[in-house]
């Protein structure tokens, strides 16, 4: 099976006999100093090569700074491998999306139909944030029952179904967004609770806080947030769905939106308990944050530590209720986008958003 | 919207599951990552390379609607038309796609030597098997009908139900997308 690889080296990324090598170079930049802008490729060539078979990349995530040339774009486009560009600071920057390979005019009418009347983008934005809401539920659920100190939890828990319970009742896309919002809000209020005392001490949380993050939690949820749209980006293109066209979010506002939508329904499932047992475990510790440019951002070893556990629960199979069978959690992403065309194509089968039921 | 050209593959999708080929039709193709899929194309091009000549026909079925076949191999010499498979599963569906390559090549007015109509094969390289396929008069007027509700498919905002046999499904590389 194919999977992702995360290039952390710097370095020249190449097509040679019809694969990828990875030309490693070693860092010449120093956090705080300007960039060399010459144009010249940073970094010297150390001479160390490692060879991706090409067959066996779904996708590529750049963190250092590689340079790629035309042929190597050609190449990877014919291979249909996406590759994700994160910036110094591990930010999500860009994506290198190959042409579309699986095209389907109807269906892309029939995503833009849905967007244009309000009843039916207000059915699917709802299930966004249905979804997201029920997750985040599982995920407070799962821990209430883990920590010495359940009242924040509970109490927690008992905003996010309040508020839950209004999904199916707002009628505008802007007031779901102002429910999902003030549920995460509450949510995020109770990580320290779940974090247990000893790590609310070490890792302090006011709140959800971008750009920067302002803290170590809040770099870790942005990191892991920008992991969870690539790989739902990821999971469209392995579709005939278009992914500017989107409903939670407006399209083309920032990025491929309907990644974004689909993003809501998966980070409290798939970032959220990872970086609750990232830090409950001791994988990530105070040292591999650092503060930067006035915010705070994992330093490289805690993005590789991140990474590791990131793709080890993409792969992590759960058995699938209707398919009957095991299917990792990166495939729950691939059917859910599924789910979304059969919803497209036929209205008598409504989408309504992964639920994680353990 | 306008019917599609109707291939061999469609009819044999049809036999098969006609959810499947409303997919299909719609540009929603599932075997892009099916490793039986890309076997079974591999089998075909490395199978019998010396007797191929894939050859593309198009004709027009009674009803009007744009027919075309896509040929793996013909034998213009012995007459035969040859369709390589890889193994027995959907044998049914397998038969169909050849009668209906040999009912295209009837409409389209191909014959083998002497006039006479060619002869369909089955090939299975795999299990060193060859199937001979004819097309009987009944035949043809089935074909008729399969191409028509195609075209009626084709134009159906929702597809059609779910196979009747769950279990059927299982080795479908559309079942993610039916089921998921």
């Amino acid at each position: 099976m194919p999977r992702d690889h995360y290039l952390f080296s710097n370095g020249r990324l190449r097509r040679r006999q019809n694969t990828l090598w990875l030309e490693k170079a070693t860092e010449d930049r120093v956090p705080g100093v300007a960039l060399d802008d010459t144009g010249a490729p940073s970094g010297t060539l150390t001479g160390e090569k490692a060879v991706l078979p090409v067959e066996a990349v779904d996708a590529l995530h750049c963190f250092g700074e590689i340079d790629l040339n035309a042929k190597l774009v050609v190449f990877l486009a014919q291979q249909r491998i996406p590759v994700h560009v994160y910036d110094y600071y591990g930010n999500y920057a860009a994506t290198l999306y190959p042409r579309e390979y699986l095209l389907s005019g109807r269906l892309t009418v029939a995503q833009a139909e849905h967007y244009l009347r309000p009843a039916r983008r207000l059915r699917l934005a709802r299930a966004f944030v249905g979804a997201g809401l029920y997750n985040i539920r599982r995920v407070l659920r799962y821990h209430a029952r883990r920590v010495g100190d359940e009242a924040p939890v509970r109490h927690a828990l008992a905003v996010v179904e309040r508020e839950a319970a209004r999904v199916p009742e707002e009628a505008a896309i802007p007031e779901l967004m102002a429910v999902e919002g003030r549920a995460r809000d509450a949510y995020y209020r109770a990580w320290p609770a779940m974090l247990g005392p000893r790590l609310a001490e070490v890792f302090p949380f006011d709140g959800r806080q971008r750009r920067p993050p302002s803290n170590a939690l809040n770099a870790a949820i942005s990191f892991g947030n920008a992991l969870c749209y690539a790989a739902c980006l990821k999971a469209l293109y392995r579709t005939a769905l278009d992914p500017t066209i989107s409903y939670l979010h407006e399209p083309g506002d920032r990025r491929y939106s309907l990644a974004l939508d689909l993003a809501e329904v998966f980070k409290p499932l798939l970032v959220d308990r990872a970086i609750l047992r990232l830090l409950k475990t001791g994988r990530l510790q105070p040292s591999h944050f650092e503060g930067r440019l006035g915010g705070t951002y994992l330093t490289e070893t805690g993005r590789r530590r991140f990474v590791e556990a990131w793709d080890e629960r993409l792969r992590r199979t759960v058995r699938h209720r209707r398919l009957g069978r095991h299917v990792s959690y990166e495939r729950l992403i691939r059917l859910d986008a599924y789910r979304l065309v059969r919803h497209l194509t036929d209205p008598a089968d409504p989408y309504v958003g992964f639920r994680a039921w353990w | 919207m306008t019917a599609p050209r109707i291939g061999g593959m469609l009819v044999g999708y049809w036999r098969v599951c006609p959810r499947k080929a409303w997919y299909s039709m719609r540009g929603l193709w599932m075997e892009q990552e099916s490793e039986a899929v890309a076997l079974g194309r591999l089998l075909d091009r490395t199978s019998y390379r010396r007797r191929r000549r894939p050859a593309l026909i198009e004709a027009t079925a009674p009803d009007g609607t744009p027919l075309v076949a896509k040929l793996d191999g013909v034998d213009l010499r012995a007459g035969v038309l040859h369709e390589t498979k890889k193994g027995r599963s959907c044998e049914d569906a397998h038969v169909w796609q050849v009668r209906f390559y040999l009912w295209v090549l009837r409409l389209a007015g191909v014959t083998g030597p002497g006039g006479r109509p060619l002869r369909g094969q089955l090939d299975y390289p795999a299990l060193r098997r060859t199937e001979p396929v004819a097309l009987e008069l009944e035949h043809e007027g089935h074909l008729a009908e399969v191409v028509s509700a195609l075209a009626a498919c084709a134009r159906q905002d929702v597809p059609p139900e779910r196979h009747p046999r769950r279990s059927f499904c299982r080795r479908c590389a559309f079942e993610a997308l039916c089921y998921g």
